[in-house]
């Protein structure tokens, strides 16, 4: 268990004790507080495949990876798609942090992948493992 | 992989079917673009139950047989007589088409994370349609049964499978969510995958491969009519960039003439 879990459950059994003994104060959420502001942000990651290389071109795919242990994505039949476009999801806090790589050899003659690849990131202070 | 041709799919002299069996030209131009067709064999339940309870006591007794899961389980000819599957494979591939020596049971217990993306075998493809899969369920088939996934006009791409590990959800995949008895006919390079079974049931999927013997001629296989027209929407695949959508275009036009017996520098003149 992290550092800082350890002491948020420290932090609730303190309390817990208060609230059987008069109650917890104001003073006592400066803890808390503190320990919500040092706790480490984790990546979250989020891969959107597009039509084209542009932000704005349609989704056809996606990934999302969190930063909890033993989860993954899983192949299923989504029955939402929170985002039509990379931008939609760079304005609900996505952080691009690879663009399709355009540079590579290119031949306009085959077909193979299919997309375009985005990675996206949000750095989130996860409470439960 | 073992790509060996074991047999003709029919013993000589019983080739013969009926052309309500066949496809028709849209079925046809169809399978070209999307790469699959879902053929419902004529079986009753009981006999696809049979199927199951002799898989299943051939995985409890020697684990997965491989290639000899057709002698360890003869019905399973049945299931690639049936009139329909002919007729899907005849059309597709000639009448003179074969059974490959290769096969799989894919036998799913609840629990199994699924499988990823992939196109099968390596990378030497071709636009031609010259080996086929054909998946049968031998059990009704629901999602959380981790069915078999397929991602429609993919046929065509030449991708290393090992780099399609990113991807993940399409929106434009394909669950083979289907009913006990159905053989799911697809192009060989089409990308598929499956899900995880979380059911608490088995899933099993007979692959068996078949090949091309002859190449196409001026008449064909199928059930043609003289004034169809081959006309696909060439932005018709929610899954084509721009300049995909132009090459499939050309692919598909090549592939219907050349099913037609036009030759490839024929064809490609007519461009």
């Amino acid at each position: 268990m992290p550092q800082w879990q350890h002491a948020l459950e420290a932090w609730l059994a303190s309390a817990e004790t208060k609230l059987a003994n008069g109650g917890v104060k104001a003073s006592d959420l400066q803890p808390l507080r503190q320990l919500l502001q040092t706790a480490p942000p984790r990546q979250r990651l989020l891969y959107l495949h597009t039509k084209a290389p542009s932000v704005y071109a349609p989704v056809i795919g996606m990934a999302q990876h969190e930063p909890v242990a033993g989860q993954k994505d899983t192949l299923r039949t989504r029955t939402t798609w929170p985002y039509e476009t990379v931008h939609d999801a760079i304005v609900d806090g996505w952080q691009v942090i690879q663009f399709p790589n355009l540079r590579a050899p290119y031949d306009d003659r085959e077909l193979d992948y299919v997309g375009f690849e985005f990675i996206l990131q949000k750095m989130e202070v996860l409470v439960n493992d | 992989m073992t790509k060996l041709i074991e047999r003709p799919a029919q013993p000589a002299g019983q080739n013969t079917l009926d052309k309500k069996y066949l496809l028709d030209d849209a079925a046809i131009a169809k399978f070209i673009v999307d790469g699959y067709v879902l053929i419902q064999t004529d079986f009753p339940d009981e006999f696809h139950e049979g199927i199951c309870r002799q898989i299943d006591a051939v995985f409890e007794k020697d684990g997965n047989p491989g290639d000899a899961i057709l002698d360890k389980v003869p019905d399973l000819h049945q299931i690639y007589q049936d009139p329909f599957v002919r007729g899907a494979l005849t059309s597709i591939l000639g009448a003179d088409y074969a059974m490959n020596s290769h096969r799989h049971c894919h036998y799913t217990t609840s629990g199994h994370p699924g499988g990823h993306w992939h196109q099968d075998s390596v990378n030497v493809r071709h636009y031609r349609i010259e080996q086929l899969l054909g998946m049968y369920y031998p059990q009704d088939v629901v999602e959380a049964m981790g069915p078999t996934m397929i991602l429609p006009g993919t046929q065509y791409h030449n991708t290393p499978s090992t780099y399609m590990a990113s991807y993940m959800n399409f929106k434009s995949q394909v669950a083979l969510n289907v009913k006990a008895g159905t053989v799911a006919i697809t192009h060989y390079d089409i990308w598929h995958a499956w899900m995880p079974n979380y059911s608490g049931r088995a899933r099993r999927m007979l692959k068996f491969l078949f090949n091309r013997v002859t190449e196409p001629t001026t008449t064909p296989n199928w059930h043609a009519a003289p004034d169809y027209q081959f006309k696909p929407n060439p932005f018709s695949l929610p899954i084509e960039s721009q300049s995909d959508a132009y090459k499939h275009h050309l692919l598909w036009r090549n592939v219907w003439d050349w099913l037609h017996g036009v030759s490839q520098a024929a064809a490609s003149r007519k461009e």
